[in-house]
């Protein structure tokens, strides 16, 4: 042990002496255990009310009061939307509502949280749809957040609270509130993280989410992309918007070479412009284009890349953002290996 | 730091919780302390961890070491998000419940060393605390705290180069 070591420990104990007296500490653990039992029990009542389903959420929390509460209002404010994340923060974003999430946290669903993916149990961003094992987990939900549509009955605007019971890992920081439409539910190991994931739900406003996306296909293209980047939107078979994001740099380049080295399209393929069928819109300052992904007609399209092209597994490595779970049409082969970040 | 436990047990496997606390109490509280930098906040920590594990209590008490689990628990409820949030808003104020009083040989450098530690980031002061207060090994901590050896070398590495770096200045400006 060095000099500075020893005197450091030296330190410390003759710091440490000043502690507190420890009197009544067994008893004001009993009273706080107490404590914790009780609101634990209304915590459970929550945790089944949201595995339940929305509408005895809503009734157990707002009943029938049609206006949502201050977060949902804050929310609802599309200027509240600042163009950043935070740092360690990113946006994913859903139908019409888009969040900020760690850096950290991947992707897959909650309810297969013990499937081993690779992830070990981390956190994630589950969205609707996609690929699920026939595993039932115990507790039945991990970490991260999901999007859920909101069903009938109203609103969910649930306070994040700690949970103890086998819905959620025991201590688990829960809450949920409902923004356009869209019911997003955050469990997080930290209430800081918690609050500041739920409170960062926005709804998406016609100038699209902080990524540029619309949240419908249908809408007005948003905003101009900057040069060397490209923005990715995703959207499904009904035209609502799944995930955005925006590639710089180097990743825009080989994504601008990978639609350009794709092979022409035949000719024989007729594309019914009534058609709505799951697309990927890439955008940079020169292209503008569509990743059909169902239809008659799976090719890349649009202004900036001539003629149509085919779909190759290198645009579908970049078209696919990380998390991409699902299919693609027969005739179209899918990269080795997806994208993760 | 390792204290035994002797008193406490009612069996050889399963020490009765009032009386392990009342033997193990006073460490830990000394352990948060020094964690904390703030007597009421390390009653807290403690409080807290002893909560939690009044419940389940006969199962710790038959873990091959309650001492360790505990001590995790304490640990855990440091690093709690609301007990940084607490922090950061009396920061100043924590620092003066400092002990270290009164005249002595090696009291300025002790106090400086104490306050330097202190004011270390968190993940650094909770690594060179368990190292240097609780005497606990690089592996010990690791399995402890839930990192890698090596990143608890590394943070004990950093923040005795913080500390050092802290010392130089004190000492620098002291002799100017």
């Amino acid at each position: 042990m060095s000099d500075l070591e020893q005197r450091l420990a030296d330190a410390l104990s003759d710091g440490a002496r000043g502690a507190p007296p420890a009197v009544g500490l067994a008893g004001a653990a009993r009273s706080r255990a107490r404590a914790r039992r009780r609101n634990r029990l209304v915590g459970a009542a929550a945790a089944v009310a949201l595995a339940v389903g929305v509408p005895a959420a809503v009734l157990a929390t707002h009943g029938s009061d049609p206006e949502p509460q201050n977060p949902s209002q804050v929310a609802n404010d599309p200027d509240a939307a600042g163009p950043d994340a935070r740092g360690g923060y990113h946006y994913e974003s859903w139908h019409h509502v888009t969040i900020e999430v760690p850096d950290t946290w991947g992707y897959g669903t909650l309810n297969q949280w013990c499937v081993d993916d690779g992830m070990e149990g981390a956190p994630r961003v589950d969205r609707p749809g996609g690929v699920q094992t026939l595993v039932l987990c115990t507790p039945g939900s991990g970490y991260g957040v999901s999007f859920a549509p909101k069903q009938q009955g109203g609103e969910v605007d649930w306070p994040v609270a700690e949970q103890h019971s086998d819905a959620w890992p025991d201590g688990a920081f829960v809450g949920a509130v409902t923004v356009g439409g869209v019911v997003v539910t955050v469990a997080a190991p930290e209430v800081n993280v918690a609050l500041e994931v739920l409170g960062s739900v926005r709804a998406i406003g016609p100038q699209g989410d902080p990524n540029g996306c619309t949240s419908s296909r249908g809408e007005a293209p948003p905003m101009a992309v900057s040069d060397g980047a490209m923005r990715i939107c995703r959207y499904d078979a009904q035209g609502l918007l799944e995930q955005s994001e925006v590639l710089a740099g180097e990743d825009t380049e080989r994504a601008v070479a990978a639609l350009e080295a794709a092979p022409e399209a035949a000719d024989s393929c007729m594309r019914n412009v009534t058609d709505v069928e799951p697309i990927v819109r890439l955008d940079t300052s020169s292209i503008s284009v569509n990743v059909d992904l169902g239809g008659e007609c799976p090719t890349v399209h649009g202004h900036g890349v001539g003629q149509d092209r085919t779909i190759t597994p290198d645009v579908l490595y970049w078209a696919l953002s990380p998390g991409w779970s699902g299919s693609v049409p027969g005739d179209v082969s899918l990269p080795s290996e997806l994208r993760r970040r | 730091m390792q204290v035994a436990v002797k008193g406490a047990r009612v069996s050889a496997d399963a020490p009765d919780f009032d009386g392990w606390v009342e033997v193990r109490g006073p460490a830990l509280l000394r352990l948060a302390y020094t964690l904390t930098g703030n007597r009421a906040d390390a009653e807290d920590v403690v409080q807290e961890a002893l909560a939690r594990a009044l419940p389940r209590w006969d199962r710790i008490s038959r873990v091959g070491d309650v001492d360790a689990y505990v001590r995790r628990m304490v640990v855990n409820a440091h690093t709690s998000w609301w007990r940084k949030f607490r922090r950061r808003e009396s920061p100043v104020a924590e620092l003066r419940d400092s002990s270290i009083d009164g005249p002595g040989e090696g009291f300025d450098d002790r106090r400086r060393l104490w306050l330097a530690c202190q004011a270390l980031p968190e993940s650094q002061r909770t690594a060179v605390v368990l190292r240097y207060y609780e005497q606990l090994e690089y592996a010990e901590i690791a399995e402890l705290t839930g990192l890698r050896e090596g990143s608890v070398r590394a943070r004990v590495s950093r923040g005795l180069a913080v500390l050092r770096e802290s010392l130089g200045e004190s000492m620098g400006e002291a002799d100017e």
